[in-house]
């Protein structure tokens, strides 16, 4: 039920003659190469000899980049809700005929008032409500990971010296910097299959995404190369919001390819990167990306010290990974709403992730507290080929398609 | 064995000679015709029942639909359960909800889609249930319009509502539902004396004016276009005929048979209680169809968000559904998927006891449509495609069974349509906005 | 007036049975007068009753009782005869099933016009006492109604007895409105509103010969230009007769053209021909066309038919380059199939956006559009043999033979087959085997220049890694693009020929017969002089005598089975 496409199933309709590329993910330093913002949807082209490219995307996934394996939790996964719940209610003094009766209907239906609800949401100090106040509770000390293995940016540039980093699995690269896969991945709603070439989505990054597209217009790529994709050579991206809605596709499960989106010209949701194309892996950074998204359930995806790497597959999907440090707080608070339900329907200890991501964060400290704000995170991006036209270009005359490019990226 | 000759009529009036009485008569085999189906003299069909049958959760994709579409040979295995029922059951996969930009209201989105063709607007419903749509149909002359449960306990649990405020409560108590039926108001079809409805009388006097025009209309007909207008008459007599039998004293139904009160038994949402009160539950509404005291049941195995669970186990079916890690050598969530087992069980306790009922030398199954629906199709992810759907009996014979149908990405409202065309109303499109179709399943219609 | 000088006068015979002709009278006056049952010689000729088809019957509702009564249900399915629906409906009749539904529609109809709701503005009378009958006020509301349904004015015979059963019901439920809803249904149901009966009177300009009366007329006029049957305004001029004069006549073509609903006859008859009813089972492999969802479907149809209708009614274009235009519209999802942008005001993805490819683009023309190249393909793959047979049978009209049973499909079905790679080289047995050369060779060549374009309408360039050739050649001009094979067909006089047969078979409601030759020989001379007009076509077409003509059949032929409607061609001038 996954949006992979497997190259058998676009046999026919393979455009992309990029060779055959030798597609390591060798570490790149990332280098912020100062590139002119010209012509970011190419419509007219560059003056290189070699002609610029422009292909555009749609973002189909997109997920907490994360690796399952062997000895990524050695001390097991953090407890269900039922068990946490009546660890909390303990605690606070209950006696266990009382819990016992709280829970008896464990859960019970959602929607009806149910008798343990009342008592866990002010399991803290018997008055507060404890996702407003998670430290009105004792930090439980959730499992975090511990494994050798994750994805993501080496973000604090020490490489190998850098405390508490994850090693890619695939790569070999060191000093990768995801605390947040730290702080929530041994956590039961936020587990998936096991990872093998490159991260893959846990339960919770599903639904959450999955309703998070469905209401949020799209998030769109577009990326400029200089010399085309064929060769080495300069990029620039646009990472950002379209006015549309995703469109699915006869799978349901998939955005369609091929459809058209106009750029949401807000500045706080229009993001540019510049980077470099080499050997087929686009790399680029930016000092921060700003992803507006939905109150409901995300607010926002920012990064600072933004790092984005992209891979074009032979069927013409993109996939790749976004990282930066976000703030942590927003995270837990895109949680939070969601109180007692989040908590009992995927055994996320809100509490419990409050004091992790906040022991955790390693970046921006406060002036006054010296307590960072921000996490090191990465995110994995599926995307498939989509128009991307800028607002007020769409009815432009001069936007023929060519007839041999039917994806009608290049002009 | 009594001859041909003998007919209903003729019984009658050798033991009374009069015309407006009331007799038992038994319902001997000679007065079927020759396919079981209607009762000789008069022609008249045994009404075809409806029946919604509602389970939360979904089922794993790739693992309930059959390999081949079409007449099938063999069920995925979450479907296995109902194996014996197989040719008696048509699978629908491939179908699924369309938002137009609304919330998914987990679970709620799903169930509500399915059955009245409209996307909640958060949770606000916009239209009646399908079961109400044809229980205004076909319900109106059975003492019951139709007759709802609920199986986990809850009432509430019921998805069958007539506005977009009102949910038509479950009951939930075998016993109390025994009482409704058999109870102290329960009428003997045998006992009751006859007023035929002066609307059938009008109908069928209206409609012999076109009868009789016939001659007419054919007189300066070539002889090919005089055999299409044949067509035309004949089909106007099997109408006229319906009409007939309407007018009559209803028939005795032998099928009717009274159960005996179940005992009383616990409610909730343990497994085992459920499948148990499900048993009860559809023994008692088999006979309510049999004795003519409704058409249309309705029965909500659990709600949409599948609080079923395991006695000792603190996870429900559906926080299995979000937590339980997908096994990598098996592809899917061991733990949750045992409750499909149980579910699909329950589902075919429900054939068992509406197959076991003979009418005719048909079964109250064969007459009767089931409409099995759920809120999602892989409900790890609260998906709103491939959401299974099945139906079951053959309608009277509308519908034919033991077919597949793969309608991938349509919306899953064309069944709802094609349920709806069985059950003979006249509808062409059903569902608002992008849920809206005109296009039944036409592989399944008979 | 259009002279049709190249008309012989004289008797034609009837030739060429393709349509079952029924023999009996008919008087000119015997739907207007009461009580005149069949009288004169029973070889008098007959017209086959054509079934009103799902629109003409939605139409009809709409004309007479308003666009906001409902109409739902199923209908009766229609069937092709001879390339058209419009023919078939001469052949089909009602089933039991079918005719349930229609008793339920029509009791659903008259319920919701006598509902309170409607029934101030559609009936013209209130009863005396609403709890009786009141005949007066039902018959004058079954009169006026019973005119436009049946088309022809009641015969009092029918309007008494409808008038009874108002009566009698309103008396038995007690409720005037009651009744007058049951009378209403009957007449809804009756095989008079279901089947389009014309009649036939003699020809005062050729004895021996006949023709349509006025209302036959009306119908033959309304059905060929609206594809519904004839408004109020039409059976008004053939009651009043001005429909008999030249003049009357001509003023009711010229409403008919210059009204709105012309466009909706246009889209009914270019979906007759290209054979859009197909598109109801139109679907493919989710998997390998991930794009190819049902919104595209609709999609599809429309923008074909937007195209026709702004090239052929909206900018006048000449027909023949239909097959070449790069006009058409687009919604986002179909700029998704053929790969360019499309987007709207305001980002509707619903929304229809006119477009225009450039100059020499092979998306140009409507057989490079889904209707065409996806119409006509399978599910999982593209299909040179189909879209060269439907190139043939639905734009050329020329048949195509019916495959053998025999045929060995598993080399043409292998589409991963390593050694054959492109679908060129999987019918290699088409073209090399003779028993399949002789039928392949008209229809494959054709099709394989449109290879570019998937099964799914999207636009390719290889197939297996492999660059797709599409030379191709359509009787002797070659060509090496789908381009090319548009150009191709925009040359061939076939296409306008096809074009203008289809059109009067259409309008006839039958196919054509050799007595038609001389007829279609003036039309066809028109249709060139015009430019190839359609909407001149249509006119002329409306004003043919011969569209009005009831051949004449010989005693000797009159058997069943036997014999034709129309095979004979018409005479005399046109109006």
């Amino acid at each position: 039920m996954t949006g992979s496409a497997t190259p058998h199933r676009m046999r026919a309709r393979s455009e992309f003659s990029s060779g055959e590329h030798e597609l390591k993910l060798k570490p790149i330093k990332g280098r912020q190469l100062v590139l002119g913002l010209a012509a970011v949807l190419a419509l007219t082209n560059s003056a290189n000899a070699a002609a610029a490219e422009t292909r555009s995307f749609v973002v189909n996934w997109f997920y907490l980049a994360s690796y399952f394996g062997e000895g990524d939790c050695p001390d097991g996964l953090n407890p269900s809700a039922a068990e946490f719940y009546r660890r909390d209610l303990q605690r606070a003094g209950h006696s266990k005929e009382e819990i016992d009766a709280a829970l008896k209907d464990f859960p019970g239906e959602g929607g009806a008032p149910q008798p343990w609800i009342p008592l866990v949401i002010v399991r803290g100090n018997g008055k507060d409500n404890i996702y407003a106040a998670p430290e009105t509770a004792p930090d439980p000390r959730i499992k975090l990971v511990a494994g050798r293995f994750g994805y993501g940016f080496n973000l604090d540039g020490l490489g190998d010296k850098s405390p508490n980093s994850f090693e890619d699995p695939n790569t070999h690269e060191r000093g990768i910097n995801n605390q947040l896969y730290r702080a929530l991945s041994c956590i039961r709603g936020f587990r998936g299959p096991a990872s093998s070439g490159g991260p893959t989505k846990s339960n919770l990054d599903e639904v959450h995404w999955d309703k998070l597209r469905e209401e949020m217009p799209a998030f769109v790529i577009s990326i400029t190369a200089s010399n085309g994709f064929s060769t080495d050579g300069d990029v620039s991206i646009v990472i950002g919001r379209a006015l549309e809605t995703i469109t699915r596709d006869a799978s349901g499960a998939n955005v369609q390819s091929g459809m058209t989106y106009t750029l949401d010209p807000n500045p706080r949701t229009r993001n540019v990167l510049t980077g470099h194309l080499h050997q087929g892996v686009i790399s680029a950074a930016s000092k921060e990306v700003n992803l507006l998204a939905d109150n409901y359930i995300v607010n926002a995806f920012e990064f600072e010290k933004a790092h984005l790497r992209l891979n074009l597959k032979p069927d013409g999907t993109l996939s790749g990974m976004i990282g930066g440090y976000s703030p942590w707080y927003p995270l837990y608070h895109g949680m939070t709403v969601g109180g007692y339900v989040e908590e009992y329907a995927s055994s996320v200890d809100l509490p419990g992730v409050y004091y992790a991501l906040k022991k955790l964060a390693d970046s921006d400290p406060d002036p006054a507290t010296k307590e960072n704000r921000a996490i090191s995170a990465a995110y994995a991006i599926d995307a498939v080929p989509a128009f991307v036209l800028e607002l007020g270009r769409q009815q432009s005359a001069s936007l023929q398609p060519s007839p041999t490019d039917p994806k009608g990226q290049g002009q | 064995m009594l001859t041909r000759h003998i007919t209903r009529r003729s019984a009658l009036r050798g033991v009374l000679g009069a015309a407006t009485v009331s007799v038992g008569i038994p319902l001997l085999d000679c007065f079927l015709d020759t396919n079981g189906v209607a009762l000789a003299d008069t022609g008249a069909p045994i009404p075809t029942r409806f029946a919604t049958w509602f389970w939360g959760c979904g089922l794993n994709p790739g693992r309930w639909e059959p390999k081949s579409t079409g007449k099938f040979d063999a069920f995925g295995p979450e479907l296995q359960p109902l194996e014996a029922y197989r040719s008696k059951i048509n699978v629908y996969s491939g179908l699924k909800v369309y938002l137009d930009g609304r919330i998914n209201t987990v679970h709620f989105t799903g169930e509500v889609a399915l059955l009245t063709g409209t996307v909640p607007h958060a949770s606000t419903v916009e239209a009646p249930s399908i079961d109400t749509i044809i229980a205004d149909a076909i319900g109106t002359r059975t003492r019951f319009r139709s007759l709802e449960v609920s199986c986990t306990g809850d009432p509430l649990h019921s998805q069958s509502r007539r506005s977009a405020s009102a949910i038509n409560p479950g009951e939930v108590s075998p016993v109390a539902l025994y009482t409704r039926i058999f109870g102290p108001d329960f009428a003997d079809p045998n006992a009751a004396t006859f007023t035929p409805d002066p609307r059938i009388m009008a109908k069928r006097s209206a409609l012999s004016v076109v009868a009789e025009e016939r001659r007419d209309f054919m007189a300066d007909l070539g002889a090919a276009d005089k055999a299409r207008m044949d067509e035309y008459f004949t089909s106007l007599r099997d109408i006229e005929q319906q009409l007939d039998l309407e007018l009559q004293k209803p028939a005795p139904l032998e099928a009717c048979s009274v159960p005996g009160k179940p005992d009383a038994t616990p409610t909730g949402t343990e497994i085992s209680v459920v499948q148990k009160n499900h048993k009860l539950f559809a023994g008692l509404l088999a006979n309510a169809l049999a004795c003519g005291q409704t058409r249309v049941i309705n029965i909500a195995y659990a709600n949409a968000n599948s609080s079923l669970r395991k006695a000792g186990a603190s996870q429900t079916h559906h926080e299995y559904t979000h937590e339980e890690p997908v096994d990598p050598v098996l592809g899917y969530q061991p733990e949750m998927t045992t409750f499909y087992a149980a579910i699909m069980g329950s589902f075919a306790d429900l054939l068992t006891a509406l197959d076991s009922i003979r009418e005719g030398d048909r079964t109250l199954l064969d007459r009767t449509l089931v409409m099995a629906s759920t809120d999602s199709g892989y409900a790890k992810i609260h998906a709103l495609d491939n959401i299974p759907l099945l139906t079951a009996g053959a309608a009277g014979g509308r519908i034919k069974t033991g077919l597949h149908v793969q309608a991938a990405g349509d919306p899953g409202t064309r069944l709802g349509l094609t349920v709806q065309q069985a059950m003979g109303l006249p509808v062409s499109t059903w569902g608002n906005a992008s849920m809206e179709t005109s296009k039944p399943i036409s592989e399944v219609l008979a | 007036m259009i002279p049709l000088t190249s008309i012989r006068r004289g008797s034609f015979r009837a030739r060429g049975a393709l349509a079952i002709l029924a023999a009996a009278s008919l008087l000119g006056s015997a739907y207007a007068a009461p009580d005149q049952s069949a009288q004169g010689a029973q070889s008098g000729p007959k017209v086959a009753a054509r079934r009103l088809s799902e629109d003409q019957y939605r139409q009809a509702i709409s004309d007479i009782f308003g666009p906001t009564i409902k109409v739902g249900g199923r209908f009766e399915p229609e069937i092709r005869r001879d390339g058209l629906l419009a023919t078939g409906s001469g052949q089909v009749s009602v089933t039991a099933s079918g005719l349930e539904q229609y008793d339920a529609m029509a009791h659903d109809i008259a319920a919701q016009v006598v509902s309170e709701k409607h029934r101030a503005t559609l009936l013209p009378c209130k009863p005396a006492d609403v709890k009786s009958a009141d005949d007066a006020c039902a018959s004058q509301f079954l009169g006026t109604v019973g005119f436009l349904l049946f088309r022809r004015p009641m015969t009092n015979d029918e309007l008494q007895s409808h008038t009874k059963i108002a009566g009698d019901t309103a008396r038995s439920l007690h409720s005037f409105y009651d009744g007058l809803g049951e009378a209403l249904a009957t007449l809804i149901e009756s095989p008079k509103f279901l089947f389009l009966k014309q009649g036939a009177e003699p020809d005062p300009d050729h004895s021996g010969q006949f023709r349509l009366d006025s209302y036959g007329k009306a119908i033959q006029l309304s059905l060929f230009l609206w594809n519904a049957p004839p408004d109020r305004q039409l059976l008004e001029a053939a009651r009043d007769k001005s429909l008999e004069t030249d003049h009357g006549f001509a003023a009711q073509v010229d409403r008919l053209m210059a009204s709105p609903r012309l466009e909706r006859g246009v889209r009914a008859f270019f979906s007759d021909m290209l054979g859009f009813d197909e598109f109801s089972t139109l679907s493919k492999d989710p998997v390998l066309y991930p794009k190819f969802t049902l919104k595209v479907v609709e999609d599809a149809r429309e923008q074909t038919l937007r195209t026709i209708v702004d090239h052929l009614l909206t900018r006048h274009g000449d027909y023949r380059n239909l097959f070449t235009t790069p006009n058409t519209f687009l919604t986002t999802r179909l700029g998704s199939i053929y790969g360019v942008p499309v987007t709207a005001r305001g980002g509707w993805p619903d929304a229809w956006v006119p477009y225009t490819y450039a100059k020499d683009d092979p998306r140009a023309g409507i057989l490079s559009q889904i209707s065409f190249v996806a119409l006509h393909a399978h599910p999982g793959r593209s299909s040179p043999t189909l879209r060269g047979k439907a190139l043939r049978e639905l734009v050329l009209c020329q048949k195509v033979p019916v495959p053998p049973a025999n045929v060995n499909f598993t080399l043409v079905n292998d589409v991963k087959n390593s050694q054959f790679k492109t679908t060129r080289d999987r019918l290699t047995a088409h073209r090399t085997a003779p028993t399949c050369a002789g039928c392949h060779k008209i229809m494959d060549p054709i099709g394989l220049a449109m290879e570019n374009f998937d099964a799914d309408g999207g636009f390719r360039t290889t197939e297996n890694g492999v660059s797709i050739d599409t030379t191709g050649e359509l009787d002797g001009m070659k060509f090496d693009s789908p381009a090319g094979l548009a150009k191709a067909v925009q040359s061939d006089p076939a296409a306008t020929t096809c074009v203008l047969q289809r059109t009067y078979e259409y309008a006839l409601g039958r196919p054509l017969g050799k007595g038609d030759n001389s007829t279609i020989k003036a039309l066809s001379d028109e249709f060139a002089a015009s430019g190839y007009k359609v909407p001149e076509l249509l006119r002329t077409v409306a004003r043919t005598d011969a569209l009005y003509a009831v051949p004449r059949m010989d005693l000797s032929l009159n058997t069943p089975g036997a014999g034709a409607v129309g095979a004979a061609a018409p005479t005399g001038e046109t109006r």
